[in-house]
């Protein structure tokens, strides 16, 4: 009959073993690209022509999320300007795009009789005051207009059929239009009409019809500029397109591209060139230079574009052009990506793997550029200087060539508005190429690498300087040999206790114990804090006992404390047990446990008074054998010589290559577990042959077992790795008539079995 | 052997023209396939077929039925594409209705690029609607939310199929590259999907990849009757080196090695199409897809370099794409005799008795470069034993 307990535990190893868990994680996923970049967005003014939308499409992005939707928010703009700044901007907003067709019906009717008053959800709106105030009768009428047109010009749902009905509707509501268009008499909401009728026309696909409406109605509106044009000229060019006038299509896109940022991407995305022959028309299309750099610049944008080669196109028609900078930036971003920091990124080969970056050309594109900037700068034809020196510099640091880079910068440094944007920029390049070109480790160097880290704000702001410096730092001081600092550099120090490195740890404490320490190395170890310190000596200790180094391992816990001792644990490993139980408590109640300066003393003492043969030799070595093997991965004070034990560790795939450390990302070093039981089983055997009681040497050689089965364990990958019962066979064949064989065939199983197939 | 089963055959066609003669403006089906053969439609064509279908037969080995996949988004058959169609003996076409991918704006799974049909140009065919489904679109998905999306699916597929108020629809076939992250959701949306179309008597079938038809316990089975294994795409697209991504027997050994018989019905699909890889500083950033290669050969903007590939001597604009100086291009595509030379390795592989061999895909270029009889010997070699 099964105890519950182990039938519960049977039915939940069957349910697992039947059923295993589904793999769902993401297994392609590729971890984050790991880099650093000092370019900042503010370097370009973001309501310069496109630049969001060049420099790079994240920042494209966070830039509308503040914004909100470019078209909603180039239209709000277009209103408030038209009325004079006068009504609040959002106040426009909820008029134009959440009040219903009745509000604005009613608010009509209020402008044409004192006793109408204006809808509940209007009331307030400052906007829709001013319009009754000014009685702008046309206005609400095309708003009330464009209401109803509103659901017949926006994406349906795709999943849906369009109704039937909404061809003809639009059809209706051009009509409808036409008719509101004649009657109007102010040019701005005669414009806005045709921008509705025209759409109207696009969405029902009547291409030929948005042309005649185009050129009908455009004649008839004397306006001031407007975005409106342009975003007529887009449906304009739409049609175009579609009937085939791709010449004329892209050029129009073109134009609304470089004057119309509220329909910029959509604008880009339009714009569609086939061939040499329609590229060159469109070039000759354009009315000017600076039209055509224009072109170069919508192609510099496609993904994979040549920048340097479309900047040089640009700049030869118009240095003066608003791209030039754009790209420059967005190369330099791109560039500063593959090559800052290449040399100690820690990330790097993660980066080659999943990205490609450092990708083979980018040397040789960053020369590219740096031949081109310093054309431009020769020239002396653009106005920006301190942005192309700035530039120069920055190339010539990725580029690896220090001392052109500083020179670059001495150079910006005179032309740069003090307190502005790009005297704070060139600082940060300057910073960045301080802390690269770090060659040799002195005291002087780690004071200002500790100044920087600690005081200097530049640091503070441009967070990707903790991590530039931190790889910096470690490798340098790996170079020179300096593996504890080096180590800090990248971890904390309690990543090194799964498997302790004396030579790290024994720098670490040499600079605890230094009388005169750097700012750095204060930094490093926290001032020497004791803490710190004795958290060091007792991983150097575990390390020591787990080599057997009991002298040693004592002598370095005397380096703290006494009364510090029992800070670092609780150990009695002088418990016997017949079955293993690596999670159980170690000690009844009436039993003190020891620290581990302790556990040390006792164990010395136990080895001398066995070598002296002061005591029970026989007792002293069976005691040191029975701590050292609860001390083990196998028993329940393993917590003594280790700080972490994993049950997966004794896998075939982990033993494999001998070292008892096991591979783990958390840990730099691996985990490594004491499975080493060789010890433990010379100190059983010795009491074994020391002792006269056959009952004392069935316990010994008993252990003594355990090791060996242990051994076997560990070793079981080894090719032609036998599993031996030496001891056993001495239990049945010397000791099989004692109490404690007794016990042991009772207790323990394994035992047991082998005694029945002896 | 051969000739007698021919004369089997024809014979065959004989009565069932016969049929034909007594049962006008009837429908014949044969079931094992879920096939439905408009007899009016197609009087002369359908008895050749018959004759061509079972001359494609013999006593042993397997049957190979000849189908198209067409991925474009107006079905409209040229001439030429019906006549292929005919002297084959194609009955059923697997047709992108439409693709199924993440609208970022929406924050949602959108249909795209919806087939327009033009019925009179394919009478007498059956169609299968083919879904394409990205794998993004599953990313995005949750399990609980795929029940929403296969009700999505199934009633954009009868809204696009009501263009053609003939239409017949006997199996619906999805296609996707599925992941080990992206499998819950997509079998999930399979189930949802067959058991809806189950109710009108629709079979489901999804295309599998060749990894995952060699290592199904590891990738696990789609949920549906059937799969069509796509033997394509199975090289190193982004190395330069690579002779051929489209049809790589080299690279498709490893997965045929010790190939078991896949827990489902498996069809085939083989490749027709060609394309450009473009690469630009070593690396692969554009397919320009159905490029001929006369359109660079002939070209002084482009220098040949050997098998088949091209560097680019002076910007210009190809395709829509704008090339740089030092830009290179392999071109890809697949020769009759890469066919048959796959035919010759998948033939021993355990096919049911009688399967579909799936051609992707149809369009006017196919028809200059794959006769008649290049296609029908390749459905017959493969179906040698």
């Amino acid at each position: 009959m099964l105890r519950p307990g182990l039938l519960i535990t049977l039915l939940a190893f069957l349910a697992g073993w039947l059923y295993p868990t589904t793999i769902t994680s993401n297994c392609r996923t590729r971890p984050p690209f790991s880099g650093y970049s000092f370019i900042s967005p503010a370097i370009l003014n973001p309501e310069l022509n496109g630049a969001p939308f060049f420099v790079d499409f994240d920042a494209l992005e966070r830039y509308y999320e503040r914004k909100g939707n470019p078209q909603i928010q180039g239209n709000i703009e277009e209103w408030y300007e038209r009325f004079c700044e006068v009504p609040r901007f959002q106040d426009i907003g909820v008029l134009v795009y959440q009040a219903s067709s009745s509000d604005l019906e009613q608010l009509e009717a209020a402008i044409r009789s004192p006793s109408v008053p204006i809808s509940y959800f209007l009331r307030e709106n400052s906007f829709a005051q001013y319009l009754h105030r000014k009685k702008c009768v046309e206005t609400v009428r095309y708003l009330t207009f464009a209401k109803q047109c509103e659901p017949f010009v926006v994406r349906s749902d795709a999943w849906k059929d369009a109704p039937n009905t909404a061809r003809q509707r639009r059809q209706g509501l051009i009509d409808e239009g036409l008719e509101a268009f004649r009657r109007t008499k102010s040019h701005y909401i005669r414009l806005r009409y045709a921008y509705q009728l025209i759409r109207l026309a696009h969405y029902n696909k009547e291409y030929r019809q948005v042309l005649e409406l185009y050129d009908f109605l455009m004649p008839k509106i004397d306006n001031d500029p407007s975005i409106i044009e342009y975003w007529i000229m887009g449906h304009k060019a739409g049609a175009l397109l579609a009937l085939g006038d791709r010449v004329e299509a892209a050029y129009l896109f073109s134009r609304i591209f470089e004057n119309c940022p509220s329909k910029r991407e959509s604008a880009y995305r339009s714009f569609s060139v086939k061939t040499d022959e329609e590229w060159k028309a469109c070039l000759l299309r354009c009315q000017n230079d600076q039209e055509r750099a224009t072109l170069y610049a919508i192609r510099a944008n496609n993904p994979n574009s040549k920048l340097a080669v479309e900047m040089n196109n640009i700049y030869s028609l118009a240095p003066d052009s608003p791209y030039l900078p754009l790209l420059l930036i967005q190369e330099m971003k791109n560039l500063e990506k593959h090559l800052l920091g290449v040399s100690f990124n820690d990330k790097r080969r993660r980066n080659e793997r999943y990205y490609g970056i450092p990708s083979k050309d980018a040397g040789k594109r960053v020369i590219e550029l740096q031949r081109f900037v310093s054309q431009v700068l020769n020239e002396g034809l653009i106005d920006d200087v301190v942005l192309w020196r700035l530039a120069e510099g920055y190339l010539s640091f990725l580029s690896g060539n220090y001392y052109d880079a500083r020179a670059a910068f001495n150079q910006a440094r005179k032309v740069a508005a003090k307190g502005s944007f790009l005297d704070e920029q060139l600082r940060v390049f300057e910073l960045a190429l301080q802390i690269s070109s770090y060659q040799a480790i002195s005291d002087s160097m780690e004071n200002q690498v500790a100044y920087i880290r600690q005081i200097e704000d530049l640091y503070e702001k441009y967070e990707d300087f903790t991590d530039f410096t931190d790889d910096k730092m470690y490798q340098l001081y790996s170079q020179n040999g300096f593996v504890g600092k080096a180590f800090l550099f990248q971890h904390k120090v309690s990543e090194l206790r799964p498997n302790p490195q004396p030579d790290i740890l024994d720098e670490l404490i040499s600079v605890c114990n230094k009388p005169n320490r750097t700012k750095l190395e204060d930094q490093l170890v926290a001032q020497g804090d004791s803490t710190f310190l004795y958290q060091l000596l007792d991983m150097k200790a575990t390390y020591l006992m787990n080599n057997y180094q009991f002298e040693a391992a004592l002598e370095t816990m005397k380096m703290m404390p006494r009364v510090e001792w029992d800070n670092y644990g609780l150990y009695y490993p002088f418990i016997e047990r017949i079955n293993d139980c690596v999670h159980c408590k170690g000690w009844p109640d009436n039993i003190s446990p020891l620290n581990k300066g302790e556990l040390l003393e006792r164990l010395l003492e136990l080895e001398y008074e066995a070598k002296a043969g002061t005591g029970n030799t026989a007792w002293n070595f069976y005691q040191i054998g029975l701590a050292l093997y609860n001390m083990s991965y196998f028993s329940y004070s393993w917590k003594a010589m280790d700080y972490y034990r994993s049950g997966s560790s004794l896998n075939l795939a982990n033993l494999r290559d001998g070292d008892e450390v096991i591979d783990d990302p958390r840990f730099p070093y691996g985990n490594r577990e004491h499975l080493d039981c060789g010890q433990a089983r010379y100190y059983f055997e010795r009491a074994r042959l020391a002792t006269d009681s056959l009952n004392f040497a069935a316990k010994a050689t008993f252990m003594a077992a355990k090791c060996e089965r242990n051994e076997y364990y560990v070793n079981r990958w080894r090719e032609g790795s036998v599993q031996t019962f030496e001891n056993f066979n001495l239990l049945l064949q010397t000791y099989s008539g004692t109490a404690h064989f007794q016990t042991f065939l009772e207790e323990c199983k394994y035992f047991k079995a082998y005694a029945l197939r002896q | 052997m051969e000739a007698l089963f021919f004369f089997g055959g024809s014979i065959f066609s004989l009565i069932l023209a016969a049929l034909y003669c007594k049962i006008p403006n009837s429908a014949f089906r044969i079931p094992t396939l879920g096939l439905r053969l408009n007899l009016e439609a197609f009087p002369l064509s359908f008895f050749l077929l018959l004759t061509l279908l079972f001359s494609c037969q013999k006593p042993k080995g397997h049957v190979f039925i000849p189908a198209f996949y067409h991925w474009q988004t107006r079905l409209e058959l040229s001439l030429q594409e019906q006549e292929l169609i005919a002297q084959l003996g194609v009955q059923r076409l697997y047709v992108k209705f439409f693709d199924v991918d993440w609208d970022p704006e929406l924050r949602a799974p959108v249909p795209m690029a919806q087939v327009e049909l033009a019925p009179e140009t394919y009478t007498g065919l059956e169609l299968a609607p083919t879904i394409f489904i990205t794998n993004r679109t599953l990313e995005r998905t949750g399990p609980e939310e795929a029940p929403g999306l296969a009700d999505k699916i199934y009633d954009k597929i009868f809204s696009l199929a009501a263009q053609d108020s003939a239409l017949l629809i006997r199996e619906v076939q999805v296609d996707c590259d599925w992941t080990g992250s992206t499998r819950e959701v997509y079998f999930e949306l399979l189930r949802q999907l067959r058991q809806k179309l189950k109710s009108k008597e629709i079979i489901l079938s999804a295309t599998i990849r060749l990894h995952q038809a060699r290592f199904p316990a590891r990738t696990g089975v789609p949920p549906v009757d059937r799969g069509i294994l796509m033997f394509y795409n199975m090289g190193q697209l982004q190395q330069w080196e690579e002779p051929n991504s489209i049809l790589n027997l080299e690279a498709a050994e490893p997965y045929l090695e010790g190939y078991e018989a896949y827990p489902l019905p498996l069809g085939l699909a083989l490749p027709l199409f060609r394309w450009a890889v473009l690469f630009r500083d070593e690396e692969m950033i554009k397919l320009i897809n159905n490029l001929p290669e006369e359109r660079l050969a002939n070209d002084p903007k482009y220098k040949a370099l050997n098998n088949g590939r091209y560097e680019v001597l002076e910007g210009t604009f190809l395709e829509g794409h704008y090339l740089y100086p030092g830009d290179r291009i392999r071109m890809e595509g697949v020769e009759p005799g890469l066919l048959f030379a796959a035919a010759e390795r998948l033939r021993v592989l355990p096919w049911p008795d009688t399967t579909e061999l799936v051609f992707y895909h149809l369009d006017s270029t196919v028809i200059s470069r794959f006769s008649t009889e290049v296609l029908d010997s390749l459905c017959r070699r493969i179906g040698e034993e």
